[in-house]
């Protein structure tokens, strides 16, 4: 197997192919650069610039599947729906759910999770904990982004109290207003 | 007994008149499925799981119940057999609740387990399950689940058999049928939590262990129960680094399939201490923190200078770890009285079923490997108590709170010119030592026990040590070392072998020969 390709005499002298890869971006660039400044004046609308999005202005449409960040569902009245049954921890290829399950004095469910907490810094996304959890007590459709900055590997790991507020929020607000808010955040950091 | 042949699924099996069908089975390595058939308990054949096809039989028969005979043959994976199981497990799990997630058992569950083997299909019980006690507080260590519950009676059977206490009972009929208390009873029998290890299913949870973490997350590490010297045989289930729980390991020499409570949950108060992480010496005003090396010189040149020289070992110390003691002691003073620490406390009819009346699981085994003076421990604390000794090296004991004497010790103690404690925590003793030196729990330690009964059996290392702490006969042989000795050991095996070739009762033995089940040497010395 030939693994360096052998450069002929056009190649080795060098500036030639410099010149011809300096035209190719520069052209994009130019180009680009043009009809997006005439879009801006609302200008040639039917000429596609390039195709990138100009996240977070504008965005595509996620679709429902989108694994987002999850959050922890409730019963009506309230409670947490999760009964610390340790199946989303024993699924997750990360580990990085941390439960510590308690038992209610007076409930017929007996058991629910006194600490729930996803290190978001080793999750992975992957959504198996939505798919081993029995109770349908986890969900991943906030359609919210992970995180991706703070101050500390603490700001990171997101406790039980933050996880039902977000279903709470999610109620409340809906799912665009929710992401709105969310983008917001990012664009005063 | 009779020799006799059959054959099970086709293979010739030899077993002896009498047995029964599932238990020629098993000793041929088939597993016939079953609920009620307990080894250890009587018969009660009400669970019908272990159904098989005996040739020339109209019907099929139960195999816990059903006793060989010569040229029987034997299926249990018949077609017909199967058919059978499924149909059993359907019924089974009519009432059963789909409780797994909130479920103790799940993991370890037989109705899971066969589940999975048999059936695999969906309830087509379409009507309301029946309700039942959820949670019912059957004594200090069990709860009883009545919606789980298959009634296959081994629980009732087990404290009519076992422990003869009889606090449960069958009640009612048909599918309102459940396991109950006498009125006014509580099972509160010292070897009540064994009936949640007999439990097939999850009607029966251990109410230390409940919730706490789920059974597939343990690390199961074979060992031998640090609560008394009966060394009953356990499994030690721990996980992130902590004990969560102990399950008695099946060895019909020694405890059988039993461990008593007391030894059950006394891990809680020999492992959930506040650890001690640097050896700690004393200075003016105090204990405080220094380094091994240090540390170990004190404690060397203090007990040098100490004699008349006193030692105590716990009798939680591995025989290793009391060898090595004992060799420590003579060579810094030959003279040194050496003693296991040894307490005897009275015990019930029940209790004695498995109970020794002491809390030292090693302490035949301290005093064989030299750890023994003359008049054994009381004299030996009488003395110490009469101000005899001017040092004293004290291993693994907390003397003032373990003793009524407590006060007198404290006293004594107070007086000695020179005191080292070694222990894994800071002890009410500890507290009034020149040097202490941080070591291990019987968890975190690999050794050997020698039982009450001369047995030899084999401890495994079930946690892993605190930063800071050594391992009990790394401490000795450093000391050793630093008397300026040669000592070489590595690892508790090698001491074990010097152990086999110097001490006689020993000889020949060695971890492999201990194996997971022990060994017992002969008693001639």
């Amino acid at each position: 197997m030939q693994r360096v390709e052998k450069m002929g005499l056009w190649e080795r002298s060098y500036l030639p192919e410099i010149l011809r890869g300096l035209i190719v971006t520069g052209s994009r660039f130019w180009r680009n650069l043009f009809i997006h400044t005439l879009h801006q004046l609302g200008l040639a609308k039917r000429l596609d610039a390039a195709m990138t999005v100009q996240y977070p202005d504008e965005r595509w449409p996620y679709p429902d599947t989108y694994r987002g960040r999850h959050r922890l569902t409730l019963k009506e009245d309230g409670a947490v729906q999760c009964t610390a049954c340790f199946l989303c921890a024993t699924a997750c290829p990360a580990e990085c759910i941390y439960i510590e399950a308690g038992e209610y004095p007076d409930n017929p469910v007996e058991k629910y999770p006194v600490r729930y907490e996803i290190d978001t810094l080793r999750c992975i996304y992957c959504g198996f904990c939505v798919e081993a959890c029995p109770c349908d007590a986890i969900r991943m459709d906030t359609g919210l982004h992970p995180a991706n900055w703070g101050f500390s590997r603490k700001d990171f790991v997101e406790n039980k109290e933050l996880l039902m507020d977000r279903s709470r929020q999610l109620e409340a607000k809906g799912k665009e207003a929710l992401y709105e808010e969310h983008v917001r955040q990012y664009q005063h950091v | 007994m009779e020799p006799l042949k059959l054959t099970i699924d086709g293979r010739e099996v030899t077993t002896v008149k009498g047995k029964t069908v599932i238990e020629a089975a098993a000793e041929a390595g088939i597993d016939i499925p079953h609920y009620c058939y307990h080894p250890k308990l009587p018969i009660a054949g009400n669970c019908r799981m272990c159904l098989v096809e005996i040739e020339k039989m109209p019907r099929l028969q139960i195999a816990c119940n059903t006793q060989v005979n010569e040229g029987m043959a034997v299926q249990t994976q018949s077609p017909k057999v199967l058919e059978a199981r499924r149909a059993v497990m359907e019924f089974l799990l009519v009432n059963h609740p789909l409780d797994c997630p909130i479920c103790d058992q799940a993991g370890e569950c037989r109705l899971q387990d066969y589940y999975m083997a048999h059936d695999l299909k969906a309830s087509r019980f379409e009507e309301r399950k029946e309700h039942d006690y959820k949670r019912e507080i059957f004594g200090p260590h069990v709860v009883f689940d009545g919606e789980r519950c298959i009634n296959c009676t081994r629980c009732v059977r087990f404290l009519q058999a076992v422990t003869r206490t009889e606090e449960l009972t069958v009640v009612d009929r048909g599918d309102h049928s459940t396991i109950a208390l006498f009125p006014d009873r509580v099972l509160d029998n010292p070897l009540s939590a064994n009936v949640v290890d007999i439990c097939p299913v999850g009607a029966l949870t251990d109410r230390d262990f409940r919730f706490k973490v789920r059974v597939w997350y343990l690390k199961d590490t074979p060992s031998i129960c640090p609560g008394c010297s009966t060394g009953c045989n356990i499994t030690i289930g721990a996980y992130q680094n902590r004990i969560a729980r102990f399950k008695p390991r099946v060895n019909e020499e020694v405890n059988s399939h039993w461990i008593c409570d007391e030894g059950r949950y006394c891990f809680h108060r020999l492992t959930e201490v506040e650890r001690l992480t640097s050896p700690l010496i004393r200075q003016e005003g105090g204990l405080v923190p220094t380094d091994w090396e240090t540390a170990l010189q004190a404690a060397l040149s203090g007990l040098s200078a100490g004699a008349p020289l006193a030692g105590v070992i716990s009798g939680r110390n591995t025989n290793e770890e009391a060898f090595l003691f004992a060799r420590l002691m003579r060579r810094i003073s030959s003279e040194a009285a050496l003693e296991v620490f040894y307490q005897e406390r009275p015990l019930t009819e029940v209790e004695k079923i498995l109970k020794s009346p002491d809390r030292s699981p090693n302490f035949r085994g301290a005093r064989e490997m030299g750890v023994i003076s003359n008049g054994g421990f009381d004299s030996w604390l009488g003395q110490l108590i009469e101000g005899k000794f001017r040092g004293a090296y004290i291993v693994g004991e907390d003397l003032l709170s373990a003793l009524p004497e407590g006060e007198k010790i404290k006293s004594a103690l107070a007086r000695l010119s020179f005191l080292v404690v070694q222990d894994s925590h800071l002890t009410a003793t500890a507290e009034l030592a020149h040097v202490v030196l941080p070591a291990t729990n019987f968890a975190e330690k690999e050794g050997t026990y020698t039982n009450r009964e001369g047995r030899v059996q084999k401890l495994n290392a079930a946690l892993v040590p605190p930063e800071g702490a050594l391992q009990d006969w790394e401490i000795f042989a450093r000391m050793q070392r630093e008397a300026g000795d040669r000592v070489s050991y590595s690892t508790p095996g090698q001491i074990f072998q010097t152990i086999a070739n110097e001490v006689p009762r020993y000889g020949g033995l060695s971890y492999l020969r201990i194996g997971e089940q022990g060994a017992q040497p002969s008693d001639q010395t």
